[in-house]
């Protein structure tokens, strides 16, 4: 056993590092963070009910994810909606600018942007049952639903309460069991 | 004829080489993994032994691999340290009373001092043993949360004792109110149970708890030696029984609030029989009984003082006793009973933007130590006493007051990071020591990094190097050894893949020994002795691909003591840990690990003891999951599924090397009580 096979040794290194240096190793480039947190959208949605008159109005037959700003997502959304359907319905994925028009969205997923524009979003969310989400420090206190936070180890996210119910949202209490409960008011522009 | 491993390996390497995913079908594994995931599972696995802040794999200023329940359960770990073998170049040796002690990067000495093990942040290690491995083998997995191992030195951070490197056991908790049981037994006699608590108290509290306990009953493990009156091949048998309670009690405040605070209780108790024991000299009894209990008590406090800088005060205490038995060559027996105590204070400031890119912190820190009571009894085969004793260290004891800093600073926008962090600390009894650590990280991009890491740590003597025991005395001169590890890594992260690519070198300077006088009526010397170097290359591939999961890891590792240029040839130049899991459908899923050994010698060459090659370690387990709802999953594992008769160096010189277990089927429930 002293005459070990160094031949076979180099296989199986040079095998190793083939491996390693394989290009679809290296072709991902967006990180985990937004995989869980689209995974995170679509689990919001088995927890929070939208007001009846939410989809009665809207004739789109699909239910509508918006990104407002920088889609900092990739294409992770768009495999999202490919794989699932949210509320027995197909989901359709609208990237838009944030003066755009969002009543027909069902989640707005919301960039950082100037403080003045958030709340204009938040108020045109408001008046049309959109849930809105974010991952911006401080923006569930300006009057976003859901908002995404490191919290110690974990990825956290709180609900800012008021602006749920001024939606008309009703949001089970498993789920806001989980989230840091934010009872300040929004604001209007 | 060695065994024949070429082909299995070949196959096993394949589907690796086929595996290779169009990032599509991998974006869709990933999303489609994330979404069966229930929203309490959606977490992140954090990275926290090596720093005061949390860090990701790219940031992190040292070799750290984080191991998880899902990782060490298809694994079919039992014990502590079955969790830990998924590492490169981190083995496991079995060595005096029955320890089966860690060692990482080779340096495998008799004496298995200087890796830390740090249960939720408390050391462990003991003050007598100068390491954790002979009292705390077993803390029960089912009560961690995960453990993360740290492959190079952390005396930087954790002071004496992270010399090699650090097992941080990070205990059960959870932020959601959650009740898990788990229950499985084996056909080798092996049992397990326990029980996982978290529950809201009022608004702003939780309560975590966890409760395990497992053991084995008698494995008539047969091993052989030559007898030394005859000079015939004769064997004997161990019975490596063990048994083993955890607990783990944790009351905390909401962390998000400003004053937040946590209190943590611990207990745990091993009591093992026939295990290893001293090795050649008593072949014919080689069986060692240890019984160890410690419970700790650990407070911290944490002030927000604004929106980035914290001031937190930790304090611990522990309390550990232990008893040790092992027969001596001359036939009698010897009993060792001790007891140990530690209280350790650290105050930590952290500011997280310094000049808009710096994280700093600083800590003072205070530690006592203690053995208020050690003593040796001897008695003849007839039972009666012969000596009751004062061990020479009972009443030894240490204080150490420290100060470190640790620092990250950001350039170019992020890409460069630089990790530097010193600590001082002042011994009562070897006067002061200065260590520093430096890391230079340049991020390619957000998924590839290369690490230029430097780290340098100290171990001080232990009491018992420090004083002597009845066998081996002490030199008065004895300073503190001290390590100087040079790494360079290259580390890739993607969403379904991480590689990472070590390559180290380590100086290990004074190292302490017990020095051997090669005369039986002289005792031997602990003393500083010489300089010793490793180096080597590390390689682990993890990547979850389809339905497939790869878990790849190897190391080449060479060490020797550059006085007597002999080479620390017990620990493997080559360790291989090779998992490749399928998953069927989303309840059933199956695991196939491989462990290789190649080219480890069975036992030190010493004075007169020459040292032959071990025959190669390759050992599978397999492991297979069913989840018939979201609450009740059966598994079933297999160790050692084809019963290969596999042997671990002896550290204490048996001439055959410790054998490993034998083949065993378990079988086992866990179950959720949550809606």
């Amino acid at each position: 056993m002293k005459h070990f096979r160094h031949s076979y040794l180099t296989w199986l290194i040079f095998a190793w590092v083939t491996i390693l240096h394989c290009p679809s190793s290296l072709a991902a480039s967006n990180d985990q963070e937004y995989s869980i947190k689209a995974a995170f959208i679509e689990k919001f949605t088995h927890f929070i009910t939208w007001p009846q008159d939410k989809h009665s109005t809207d004739s789109s037959n699909t239910f509508n994810i918006c990104v407002l700003g920088n889609n900092p997502f990739g294409d992770k959304l768009d495999t999202l909606a490919r794989l699932t359907k949210i509320k027995k319905l197909p989901v359709k994925i609208y990237y838009l600018n944030h003066d755009d028009d969002i009543s027909y969205c069902d989640i707005a997923f919301i960039t950082r942007l100037p403080a003045n524009q958030i709340n204009a979003i938040t108020h045109k969310a408001r008046d049309s049952s959109v849930l809105t989400i974010a991952d911006t420090p401080g923006y569930g206190e300006q009057g976003v639903i859901i908002n995404f936070y490191s919290k110690e180890q974990f990825l956290g996210f709180e609900i800012n309460r008021i602006e749920s119910d001024l939606a008309r949202f009703r949001i089970s209490s498993r789920l806001l069991k989980l989230a840091n409960i934010i009872e300040t008011h929004g604001g209007t522009p | 004829m060695p065994y024949k491993f070429q082909t299995p390996v070949t196959l096993l390497l394949i589907p690796v080489l086929n595996f290779i995913p169009v990032s599509e079908a991998r974006e869709q594994q990933n999303i489609g993994q994330l979404l069966q995931l229930s929203i309490e599972d959606l977490i992140n696995l954090p990275i926290t032994s090596t720093s005061y802040f949390n860090e990701d794999s790219i940031s992190v200023g040292s070799t750290v691999s984080i191991i998880s329940t899902q990782d060490w359960q298809q694994r079919g770990a039992r014990r502590t340290h079955d969790a830990l073998l998924v590492q490169p170049s981190v083995a496991i040796f079995p060595s005096f009373l029955g320890q089966y002690s860690v060692r990482i990067r080779g340096f495998a000495q008799p004496d298995a001092r200087g890796v830390e093990t740090l249960w939720d942040g408390v050391p462990l290690s003991s003050f007598n043993l100068g390491t954790a491995d002979i009292n705390r083998p077993n803390i029960h997995l089912n009560t961690l949360n995960n453990i993360e191992v740290t492959r190079s030195p952390g005396s930087a951070f954790y002071g004496t004792g992270a010399f090699h490197g650090v097992v941080a056991l990070n205990a059960f908790e959870s932020d959601y109110d959650t009740t898990h049981a788990t229950i499985g037994a084996a056909t080798n006699g092996y049992y397990s149970s326990a029980v996982q608590v978290s529950r809201a108290i009022g608004k702003h509290h939780r309560l975590n708890f966890a409760l395990g306990g497992n053991g084995q009953n008698d494995q008539d493990m047969r091993y052989i030696y030559t007898d030394p009156g005859s000079g015939l091949t004769a064997s004997s048998e161990r019975r490596y029984q063990y048994d083993t309670q955890t607990a783990v009690l944790k009351f905390n405040s909401d962390p998000k609030q400003d004053l937040s605070y946590k209190l943590g209780l611990y207990y745990d108790n091993n009591d093992q029989d026939g295990f290893h024991g001293q090795g050649l000299e008593t072949v014919a009894t080689d069986e060692s009984e240890v019984d160890s209990d410690i419970g700790i008590a650990k407070f911290s406090i944490k002030q927000k003082l604004d929106a980035d800088s914290s001031i937190e005060a930790v304090t611990y205490h522990w309390q550990q006793r232990h008893n040790f038995a092992f027969p001596l060559a001359n036939g009698n027996n010897i009993s060792i009973a001790s007891k140990e105590k530690r209280t350790g204070a650290d105050l930590i400031f952290r500011k997280q933007n310094l000049f808009n890119n710096t994280q700093l912190s600083m800590a003072l820190g205070y530690r006592r130590e203690k053995i208020p009571d050690s003593q040796r009894t001897v008695r003849n085969p007839s039972g009666a006493v012969l000596v009751n004793a004062d061990q020479p260290f009972k009443g030894g004891n240490r204080t150490i007051h420290s100060f470190l800093f640790d620092n990250n600073t950001n350039l170019m926008n992020d890409k460069l990071i630089l990790r530097y962090g010193l600590r001082y600390d002042d011994y009562s009894d070897v006067g002061s020591q200065t260590t520093p650590r430096l890391g230079i990280i340049y991020a390619l991009d957000n998924n590839h990094a290369v690490k230029l890491l430097y780290g340098n740590a100290f171990r001080a003597p232990t009491v018992v190097e420090k004083t002597g025991n009845p066998r081996i005395n002490s030199d008065p001169n004895i300073q503190p050894e001290t390590i100087d590890t040079y790494e360079l890594v290259y580390l890739q992260q993607a969403r379904n893949s991480m590689t990472e690519v070590v390559f180290f070198t380590s100086k290990w300077k004074d190292s302490i020994i017990a020095a051997d006088t090669d005369n039986d009526t002289v005792a031997d010397l602990f003393t500083n002795s010489g300089d010793n170097h490793s180096r080597g290359i590390e390689i682990s591939h993890q990547a979850d691909i389809n339905n497939w999961q790869l878990r790849l890891s190897g190391s080449y590792v060479r060490s020797k003591n550059k006085s007597t240029n002999e080479e620390y040839a017990t620990f493997p130049q080559y360790i291989f840990n090779i998992g490749t899991g399928y998953r069927f459908d989303d309840s059933l899923s199956m695991y196939v690990n491989n462990r290789i050994h190649l080219q480890a010698d069975n036992r030190p060459a010493e004075g007169t003891l020459t040292a032959n090659e071990l025959r190669d370690y390759w050992r599978t387990d397999l492991n297979v999951s069913k989840a018939f709802n979201r609450n009740l999953t059966l598994y079933a594992n297999i160790r050692n599924l084809f019963d290969r008769e596999n042997f671990l160096p002896s550290m204490e010189d048996m001439e055959y090397g410790i054998q490993d277990e034998e083949i065993s089927f378990e079988l086992g429930l866990r179950y959720r009580f949550d809606n």
